[in-house]
């Protein structure tokens, strides 16, 4: 992408108000933007697949659906969050509905041309971090993925938990500091 | 910096989440530390480990499903009316105009309407029912102005204008009682000529500021 092109992009603020305004091309562009984003996040944040296929779609509805309630002075990527949090505690919260931690999603899949030794314990370390890390307390497991997987700053991630950035700071050092023990073992 | 600090702000370190002066005293800390040195590594460590977890995107079917529901969707939704915010705003509206007009009767509103245009001499011949209607038309816009504007600031958004034109005619309907029985001793053209300057003056004054109230001033979350 050239750097003309990339400046031609409309920002997703630009994009939600077309949205506000009943176009609905502007809604295909945001999904595309966020598309993958999104589906990872539920993916590591509910641990299970085949929940956060269900969360993924749920999340875009609502955007669509809820587009009037979109203020333009929130970054789209916090309102979005904001959502997906929402409706992943709900469904967490549903006894019936409470998806197992499944091995499929913490599993590492192995590369395609290892390094024999060095891959398989690379491998081990990986799976036990990400079994550590989706046994983390939810709000401490949100942190953790929106800091490092989506680069947000911690009072975008303050405004999606509905807490001080205060507590996400402590927060997020907690859950790094249990991954950190597993990393050491 | 003592160790301990040091290691608390670790993670923020790593995230970029410290101020400068933070970052300072953490690197000064950690380049003359060991102990502390080892402990940013392994969480340095972690935190790469992390960006290994990658998950393939969102399957096509998901994605077609999703699509084709969006395209089932309303695109215009029909403005919602909340009810009794709407009766609310009328009652407050019509109370706030109640009280105005006892501190300023109509009549006198009136006489002061008359007295302005004379005294400018603006429109000679108008006849006395459209110097009611005026002086009526300012107890509709400006209650309404105002409860349009709180109302609209702390509803936000949803369907102002609407909204605002319900409270208006709300307004109309509460206030006439009242215009009946302190303009009695009024002739009915006048009493007429100030109800509908009150009922006209609301509308506009209720869906302005709704809308300003929900726009130009942003609502707090
Ligand atoms: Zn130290």
């Amino acid at each position: 992408m050239t750097g003309r092109a990339r400046m031609s992009q409309p920002s997703d603020q630009e994009l939600m108000l077309a949205l506000k305004a009943g176009d609905r091309a502007a809604f295909e562009a945001l999904y595309r933007r966020y598309r993958d984003r999104l589906h990872a996040f539920l993916v590591r944040y509910t641990g299970d697949p085949a929940t956060a296929q269900d969360l993924f779609q749920e999340t875009f509805l609502r955007v669509f659906r809820d587009r009037a309630r979109y203020e333009p002075r929130a970054a789209f990527a916090t309102w979005l969050f904001t959502i997906a949090r929402n409706l992943s505690l709900d469904s967490l919260k549903k006894p019936a509905a409470k998806p197992v931690q499944s091995e499929a999603a913490i599993q590492v899949v192995p590369d395609p041309a290892p390094d024999a030794l060095q891959g398989l314990e690379r491998r081990e370390a990986d799976t036990a971090l990400r079994r550590a890390l989706t046994s983390l307390p939810e709000d401490d497991r949100a942190i953790l993925l929106l800091s490092r997987f989506e680069g947000l700053r911690y009072s975008q991630i303050a405004e999606i938990l509905g807490t001080s950035e205060g507590a996400v700071k402590v927060r997020a050092h907690r859950a790094l500091q249990a991954l950190r023990r597993v990393v050491k073992a | 910096m003592q160790c301990q600090d040091a290691q608390s702000l670790m993670t923020a370190y790593i995230a970029d989440e410290v101020t400068s002066v933070e970052r300072r005293d953490l690197e000064a800390h950690v380049v003359g530390c060991a102990c502390c040195h080892e402990e940013l590594a392994g969480f340095r460590q972690a935190w790469d480990c992390l960006v290994r977890w990658s998950v393939p995107g969102p399957d096509v079917r998901i994605e077609q499903e999703l699509l084709a529901r969006v395209e089932g969707e309303r695109v215009t939704a029909r403005p919602r009316i909340r009810p009794f915010a709407a009766g609310t705003a009328a009652l407050a509206g019509a109370l706030l105009s109640i009280v105005a007009s006892s501190f300023l009767p109509y009549e006198r509103a009136f006489e002061l309407c008359r007295q302005a245009l004379r005294k400018f001499d603006l429109f000679p011949g108008l006849p006395d029912s459209t110097l009611f209607f005026i002086a009526g038309a300012l107890y509709g816009l400006i209650p309404l102005l105002l409860i349009g504007l709180v109302s609209g600031h702390l509803m936000g958004g949803r369907a102002p204008r609407f909204q605002g034109t319900v409270t208006g005619l709300a307004f109309a309907i509460l206030i006439t009682p009242y215009v009946l029985i302190v303009c009695s001793a009024l002739p009915g053209t006048f009493t007429a000529a100030i109800l509908a300057g009150i009922g006209l003056g609301a509308l506009p004054g209720a869906t302005g500021g709704f809308w300003f109230g929900a726009h130009a001033w942003r609502p707090a979350r």
